[in-house]
C-alpha cells in the first residue's frame, strides 16, 4: 500500500508543473499588470518611472525566466510580496486561512452528519414514501443556485429571526475578548455560510449513497447473508452499509475539492474574511502574486483531496490493495 | 419407507411486473426424502431457482408472492414468522449458489464469512469459531486453511471459492442442502472435483440434497430422483434410472436426446424448437408445451394435461406421450441401437 501511495505522490509532480504553467500563462494573457493604471492619479510617477519599476521587478523579462523564478522562489519558501499591499503573500494568507479552514471543516461535518443518515434512510426504503420525500428534497435543493440559497438563509436567520449574523467572520467587539467569546462569535458567524455550502453538496452524497445501497441490496452476497439466517436489519448493518460506503469514500476527494470552489463564492457573499474573499479582491486588483499563490495552493489541496480518497479506497477495498 | 425431509404442497411463486403478479412456479407438489439427492432439471427460465429460493423465502418480498405450503420439521416455511425462519436458514437448511464470486462479500475475509454462521446460530467464543472454521476449510479440501482463512474472495480461484461456499453451507450440519447450479460457473475439471466433494460430504452428513441443474450428466452421477420442470410446472418425476431409461414426456425425451451421445447411429440432435416462454407471455390455459412441438396434430394434444402416476413412483403430465414422436425418426434409431 505504501508503494502505491508513494507512486501516487510522485505522479503529482508533473500535474503540479502543468498547473503552475497554466496559471502562469493565464495570468500572462490577462490584460494589464500590477502597475498598469495604478499611478494615473500620482503626478510624481510618470510613465517612464512606471517602466523603470517594471524593469526593477523583472516584469519585462522573458516569460520562461519569470516562470522559473516564480517556481524557484516558491520552492525556497518565498512566495513574494503582494503588489498592492507590499506585504508578504504568506502573511496575508496566514491571516485568513484559519477562517477558511474553520468554514470548510464545519461544512464537511454538516454534510456528512445529515447526508449519511438521509442516504441510508432513502436507500433502505427505496420506492417507499420516505425515499420519495428525500428525493424531492434533493430535487428542490439542486434547483436552487447556491447564491440564492445563501441569500434566503441570510434573510431568514439574519433578518426575520435575527439570531445569526448576516456577514463577517467575527464580531469586532469581541476580538480582544476571552477564548469563549471569540470562539462563540466565530462559530455563530460560520453557521450560515457553512449551511449554504453543505446543504447543496450533501445532495450528491445522499443520492450516491442511496443508489448504492439500493444496488448492493440486490447483489448475490446479500442473498447469501440472508440465507445464513441474518435478519434484514443485520444484513444492512453488517454487509450492505459498509460496502456502500466505498464509493462515498472514493468521491470524498472530489466532494472536498468541489467544496473549495463553493467556499470561494460563499465567502464573498458573507464577506467572510477567508481566502476566497482574498482571492476575489486580489483578482480585481490584479495582485498576481496572491492570486497565483492561491491557485497553486488550491490545486495542491484538490490533488491532495483525490489522493486521500484513493488511499481511503485502498484501505477499504481489498480488491485494489497491491501486495 | 423413508421419512420426508421436506414436503412442498401446491406451491406457486409469482413475481410482480408492471403491477401484476405472474406465476413463475405454478402449483407444484414435491416430497424430498431423508438422505436422498433430489434433482430438479429443466431449461433456463423454467422456474428451478424460483422454487429453490422460495424454500427460504429469499426473494425480494415486495415483488414476490408465495402460495401453498412448504413443510419442514413440522413447520410451514411459507407462513412461519421471519424470526422463526431465520433460525432455520443456514442452521437446518444450507444453501449453495451458482456464482461463488458474487455470492461472497468482496470486502470480508473468508474466515469472517464462515464464522458469521457461528455468530448467528451458536454461542461459540471467537477461538472456537476460528478452530471450527479452519476445520471446515480442511474438510472441503482447501490446501492451506490458515491462508484461505485470512484471504479475501478475489484472492481465491473459482473452485476454491465454491469450496468456501460449501463450507459455509455445511458449517452447522444442516439436514437439507439446496444447491442451485453449484457447478455451472466452474471449469469442467473443477466441476468434477466439486461434485466429488459434494458427494463425499453428503455421504458423511446424511443430509438430503436438492440439486438444481440443467446438466443431465450431473443428474446421472448424483441424483436418486429427478423432477423435470417446464414453464413453472413439473412435467415428469421419477427415479433417476427410470428417467434415463424410460422417459415418457416429450420434453424429457427431448432434453435427454439433446445430450450428445457417443452412439454413431445418429448425428442429428433431437432438439425441440424455441425456448421457455417468458412469464408475461406464458400460456396459462391448456398445455404450455404444445407450441414447441408443432408437428404433433392438434387433436393429439390434451386440453388440460394433469400429472399422473403411470407406474409406481413415475409421474408424467399428460397421457398423449403415448402418441408422441420426434419430427424425424432418429430417436427410433437411437433406441434400436440401445
Ligand atoms: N425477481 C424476479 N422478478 C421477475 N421475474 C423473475 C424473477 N426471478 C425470476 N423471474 C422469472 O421467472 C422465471 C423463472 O426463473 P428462474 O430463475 O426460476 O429460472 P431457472 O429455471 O432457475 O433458470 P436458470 O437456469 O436460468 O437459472 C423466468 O421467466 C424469470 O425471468
Ligand atoms: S398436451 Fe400433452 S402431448 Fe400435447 S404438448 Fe402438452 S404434454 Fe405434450
Ligand atoms: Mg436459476
Amino acid at each position: 500500500m505504501w508503494k502505491t501511495t508513494f507512486r501516487r505522490i510522485i505522479m503529482l509532480i508533473p500535474q503540479l508543473i502543468g498547473v503552475t504553467l497554466l496559471i502562469f500563462i493565464l495570468a500572462e494573457f490577462m490584460p494589464g499588470d500590477a502597475f498598469s493604471g495604478r499611478f494615473v492619479e500620482d503626478p510624481t510617477i510618470g510613465s517612464e518611472r512606471e517602466e523603470e519599476l517594471r524593469e526593477l521587478h523583472g516584469l519585462n523579462d522573458p516569460w520562461h525566466i519569470r516562470y522559473t523564478r516564480w517556481v524557484g522562489d516558491m520552492l525556497s519558501g518565498d512566495f513574494g510580496l503582494s503588489l498592492v499591499h507590499r506585504r508578504p503573500v504568506l502573511e496575508m494568507v496566514a491571516e485568513r486561512i484559519g477562517n477558511t479552514l474553520l468554514l470548510s471543516i464545519v461544512s464537511i461535518v454538516i454534510i456528512y452528519s445529515f447526508a449519511l443518515p438521509l442516504g441510508i434512510i432513502a436507500g433502505k426504503n427505496w420506492d417507499k414514501p420516505s425515499e420519495k420525500i428525500i428525493s424531492f428534497y434533493n430535487f428542490v435543493q439542486m434547483s436552487i443556485p447556491t447564491v440564492v440559497f445563501a441569500i434566503v438563509l441570510q434573510w431568514f436567520f439574519g433578518i426575520i429571526l435575527g439570531i445569526l449574523p448576516l456577514r463577517g467572520s467575527i464580531d469586532v467587539r469581541v476580538v480582544n475578548g476571552t477564548f469563549f467569546e471569540i470562539w462563540g462569535s466565530r462559530l455563530q458567524h460560520v453557521i450560515l455560510p457553512a449551511l449554504s455550502i453543505s446543504l447543496l453538496s450533501g445532495v450528491s452524497v445522499i443520492r450516491f449513497l442511496s443508489n448504492e445501497i439500493n444496488e448492493q441490496r440486490h447483489l448475490d452476497y446479500t442473498v447469501t447473508a440472508r440465507a445464513k439466517g441474518l435478519s434484514m436489519d443485520k444484513v444492512y448493518r453488517n454487509h450492505i452499509f459498509r460496502n456502500s460506503m466505498l464509493p462515498i469514500a472514493a468521491t470524498s476527494g472530489s466532494l472536498i475539492a468541489g467544496l473549495f470552489s463553493g467556499v470561494l463564492i460563499i465567502e464573498n457573499i458573507f464577506t467572510f474574511q477567508g481566502m476566497g474573499q482574498l482571492f476575489f479582491t486580489s483578482v480585481s486588483q490584479r495582485d498576481w502574486p496572491i492570486v497565483n499563490f492561491l491557485v497553486v495552493f488550491y490545486s495542491i489541496l484538490t490533488m491532495a483531496g483525490f489522493l486521500i480518497s484513493d488511499i481511503m479506497l485502498t484501505i477499504f477495498d481489498p480488491r485494489i490493495r497491491i501486495k | 419407507m423413508k421419512n420426508r425431509a421436506l414436503s412442498i404442497k401446491k406451491l406457486s411463486v409469482s413475481f410482480k411486473m408492471n403491477g401484476q403478479y405472474y406465476k413463475a412456479v405454478d402449483n407444484i407438489d414435491l416430497d424430498i426424502m431423508e438422505n436422498e439427492v433430489f434433482a430438479i432439471v429443466g431449461e433456463s427460465g423454467c422456474g428451478k431457482s424460483a422454487t429453490a429460493m422460495s424454500i427460504l423465502r429469499l426473494h425480494n418480498e415486495n415483488y414476490t408472492k408465495i402460495e401453498g405450503e412448504i413443510n419442514f420439521g413440522g413447520k410451514d416455511l411459507v407462513s412461519i414468522s421471519e424470526h422463526g425462519l431465520n433460525k432455520i436458514k443456514g442452521k437446518e437448511i444450507g444453501m449453495i449458489f451458482q456464482d461463488p464470486l458474487s455470492a461472497l462479500n468482496p470486502l470480508h475475509r473468508i474466515g469472517k464469512q464462515i464464522e458469521e454462521m457461528f455468530v448467528i446460530h451458536t454461542n461459540l467464543n471467537s477461538l472456537d469459531r476460528k478452530n471450527r472454521a479452519l476445520e471446515l476449510l480442511e474438510d472441503v479440501g482447501i490446501p492451506n486453511p490458515e491462508i484461505a482463512y485470512n484471504s479475501f474472495p478475489h484472492e481465491l480461484s473459482g473452485g476454491m471459492r465454491q469450496r468456501i461456499i460449501i463450507a459455509i453451507a455445511l458449517s452447522l450440519s444442516p439436514s437439507l442442502l439446496i444447491a442451485d447450479e453449484p457447478t455451472t460457473a466452474l471449469d469442467v475439471t473443477i466441476q468434477a472435483q466439486i461434485l466429488d466433494l459434494m458427494r463425499d460430504l453428503k455421504e458423511k452428513s446424511k443430509a438430503s440434497v436438492i440439486l438444481i441443474t440443467h446438466d443431465l450428466g450431473v443428474v446421472a452421477e448424483m441424483a436418486d430422483r429427478v423432477a423435470v420442470m417446464y414453464a413453472g410446472q413439473i412435467v415428469e418425476l421419477a427415479n433417476v434410472d427410470e428417467i434415463f431409461e424410460n422417459p415418457k414426456h416429450p420434453y424429457t425425451k427431448s432434453l435427454l436426446s439433446s445430450i450428445p451421445r457417443k452412439s454413431k447411429s445418429t448425428n442429428r440432435l433431437n432438439t425441440i424448437f424455441g425456448s421457455v416462454p417468458d412469464l408475461m407471455n406464458m400460456p396459462r390455459d391448456g398445455c404450455r408445451f404444445s407450441s414447441r412441438i408443432p408437428w404433433i396434430n392438434e387433436k393429439e394434444h390434451e386440453e388440460n394435461p394433469k400429472l399422473q402416476e403411470i407406474e409406481p413412483n413415475h409421474f408424467v403430465r399428460c397421457s398423449c406421450y403415448k402418441n408422441f414422436h420426434f419430427q424425424d425418426s432418429s430417436i427410433e434409431k437411437v433406441k434400436e441401437k440401445e
